[in-house]
């Protein structure tokens, strides 16, 4: 291919604008329109995300207490359960006010034709008792073959016991892991903050008393990096899940915007060789940096691992004018323009399928806005619409994207679904910057 | 009374020939009849030794009919049992959440090879990624992106530790496009593959290839930091003839 062509070889298909000036792809088939383009990423979007009418239904039926004095727990558990299984839309979730009168709380209590007929019409259905506050029993029934599908005795705190429960549900009927037990790092009050991944749970990760910035989670979620002033130049931190400090950088400058990737290689971007930003890559405790970038005047930050093969880097780079997302092999080479829509983007997030990156973008004078690309077609697609979006961050399964959002009035950390659909807010006090744990 | 003794005579003889008209007809019927019994009784022996051997096969084809037949209805059953099997396996495939895969490629368009290819890349799909970058570069070896595509040939080889493979492969990219913007990444990474070979020489004259033909890539100062380290010399202007010697000087202390 020859240089430069890349650059405008991405066709933007999904802006939600007309307003929006960008080359067009030379080498795609521009006799399609672009909403057919954009109806197919959306399809295929749809194959992800079980939307309201399609996929199997699965009813969720009310935990029964078996022991006394777990009403509190049983609520939160029954609630928790809910909202997991009903945000991981693996499956449509029949409401309540349709099933059977009758309580059910163990099999010989299930009586098929009320769950699997109308009015519930159910494919599957969960129930079980909660025979103290740290102990449950789920099942998990398959209408239509009259199988038990799953027994699950749970143990842990009530929020931890439902997650378990939805995990397990959702790891039977899509063979994938679920994400109910993630945990979601971000900054709140110049510290990092964790949380579980759907707001609850929130503490203190860091109490630096300085300003924290950019947390990133390792792949296994062991390791988080962060930028930290404690030392007064901004440099790189990284801390084990306990907190303890495994290594940080040491250098003058503006070093930021940490990476780690799967095989634990971090990478960041600094000014500590001159007045350009430019991507390195070091080894997991900051030390032997190797500089990946030579530009000259030029910004080159935000550099994230594509964290299934760690084998290439996506960042964004100015030296075209405005910044761009451009991608860089691991060890320097092959580094090329993928996106190149006008514009000023920022923070791309390569999903952990290695399929798509998530970018925040002004859409070439707008506001900024969560969008997707898809990393080998360039078909690009508008997440948010409501007030001001950034630092897109995935969920381990790929199927979900936490952001920072204004739309309150304040920086709130939210979630929503790959296609944009059901955002939910995850924090209240105030939170920038997620970084989700695989 | 003579008279009615002559008219009985004469009704007795004609009785009595109507009886023998009779008995005579009743013996050419009976043994009409008899022949016909005979004909009827051969034909039925026929008929029955016909029988016997039709009835000997269509009891071997019955029982081997029979036989079919419950193996017929048992694999109905199976076929019914699995029918429905497939078609709750079917439901439950369709009903799961799926990860898309590329759309679908249309026979001819390089461009959708090529996404796919390198979506299959960037998905850690290596070996699918690897099949379809080689299709493309043999279907397409005039086209844009074929150094491309066998850049990203070498580059599989080269993450699977297949080194003397993966440095025949990114020694194509520059004969498929040698002003292309891959020709240096594949030389750097060849050059980086013949040092692990050990072919210290070899990857020297690469590296320094690319040097030359591309001063301002990015693998150039990449290789350049390379020779800095494994033959600082190579880096040296060549000497000219009459020129004078550079004059070493003590460092100061």
């Amino acid at each position: 291919m020859k240089k430069g062509i890349l650059v405008s070889t991405i066709l933007l298909l999904i802006v939600g604008s007309s307003a929006f000036l960008f080359p067009v792809d030379a080498t795609l088939d521009i006799q399609n329109p672009a909403s057919q383009t954009q109806d197919e990423l959306r399809r295929q979007l749809g194959t992800i995300i079980v939307t309201p009418g399609a996929g199997p239904s699965l009813a969720v039926a009310d935990f029964q207490a078996r022991s006394t004095n777990v009403d509190q727990a049983l609520a939160m558990f029954n609630e928790t359960v809910w909202r997991d299984l009903k945000f991981a839309s693996v499956a449509n979730i029949v409401g309540k006010s349709l099933y059977p009168k009758t309580r059910l709380a163990d099999p010989s209590g299930l009586r098929f034709e009320e769950w699997g007929n109308e009015p519930v019409k159910a494919d599957y259905v969960v129930f079980g008792s909660l025979t103290g506050n740290t102990e449950a029993q789920g099942f998990l029934y398959d209408m239509k073959t009259r199988q038990q599908l799953l027994t699950a005795r749970l143990s842990g705190d009530a929020r931890n016991m439902a997650h378990q429960l939805a995990d397990q549900i959702i790891k039977l009927l899509t063979g994938v892991d679920g994400i109910a037990l993630s945990k979601i790092a971000y900054i709140h009050n110049r510290e990092v903050y964790v949380m579980d991944y759907d707001g609850y749970g929130s503490r203190a990760f860091t109490r630096d008393g300085s300003i924290a910035l950019f947390p990133a989670w390792s792949t296994d979620g062991r390791k988080l990096a962060y930028v930290s002033y404690r030392n007064g130049y901004p440099n790189i931190v990284i801390r084990g899940e306990d907190g303890l400090i495994i290594g940080s950088t040491q250098f003058k400058g503006t070093t930021t915007s940490p990476s780690i990737s799967p095989n634990g290689s971090l990478a960041f971007s600094s000014s500590k060789d001159g007045d350009s930003m430019e991507i390195y890559v070091a080894n997991g405790d900051g030390s032997n940096a190797r500089k990946l970038t030579r530009t000259r005047n030029s910004v080159n930050i935000s550099p994230r691992w594509n964290p299934r093969t760690g084998r290439e880097l996506a960042f964004i780079s100015d030296r075209g004018g405005s910044p761009q997302i451009y991608l860089i092999g691991a060890d320097g080479t092959n580094e090329r323009a993928i996106l190149s829509l006008g514009g000023q983007m920022d923070s791309p997030a390569w999903s952990p399928d290695g399929r798509f990156i998530a970018f925040t973008w002004d859409g070439g004078g707008g506001t900024f806005n969560i969008y997707m690309a898809d990393v080998a077609s360039g078909q690009v697609l508008r997440l948010t619409r409501e007030g001001r979006n950034e630092n897109p961050a995935w969920s381990p399964d790929s199927r979900h994207i936490a952001f920072q959002s204004n739309r309150t009035g304040r920086w709130e950390i939210w979630a929503m679904h790959i296609d944009g659909s059901e955002p939910r807010q995850l924090t209240l006090n105030g939170g920038r910057s997620p970084s989700w744990a695989y | 009374m003579a008279v009615q003794l002559e008219e009985m005579k004469t009704e007795m003889v004609l009785l009595q020939r109507q009886v023998q008209s009779m008995q005579d007809t009743f013996n050419k019927t009976n043994g009409e009849l008899n022949t016909l019994i005979v004909q009827m009784s051969d034909n039925i022996s026929a008929i029955r030794r016909a029988q016997s051997s039709i009835s000997t096969n269509t009891n071997d084809t019955a029982s081997q009919v029979a036989a079919m037949g419950e193996r017929l209805t048992a694999t109905n059953q199976r076929m019914e049992r699995l029918s429905e099997q497939f078609a709750q396996l079917k439901k439950v495939i369709e009903d799961i959440p799926k990860m898309p895969t590329f759309s679908q490629i249309t026979p001819g368009n390089a461009e959708q090879l090529f996404a796919a290819a390198y979506s299959d890349f960037s998905r850690g799909n290596f070996q699918l990624a690897l099949s379809e970058f080689r299709q493309y570069v043999e279907i397409y070896p005039g086209s844009e992106l074929a150094d491309n595509a066998q850049y990203w040939v070498g580059e599989i080889f080269y993450g699977e530790k297949k080194l003397e493979e993966a440095a025949a492969e990114f020694d194509k990219v520059s004969t498929l496009n040698p002003n292309g913007d891959k020709t240096s990444p594949a030389q750097y990474k060849r050059a980086t593959i013949l040092l692990e070979l050990g072919k210290k020489d070899e990857a020297i004259n690469q590296f320094l290839l690319l040097i030359k033909n591309n001063p301002k890539s990015n693998e150039s100062a990449l290789a350049t930091q390379q020779l800095q380290q494994i033959a600082p010399e190579a880096l040296l202007p060549p000497v000219q003839p009459g020129a004078e010697k550079p004059v070493r000087r003590p460092k100061k202390p």
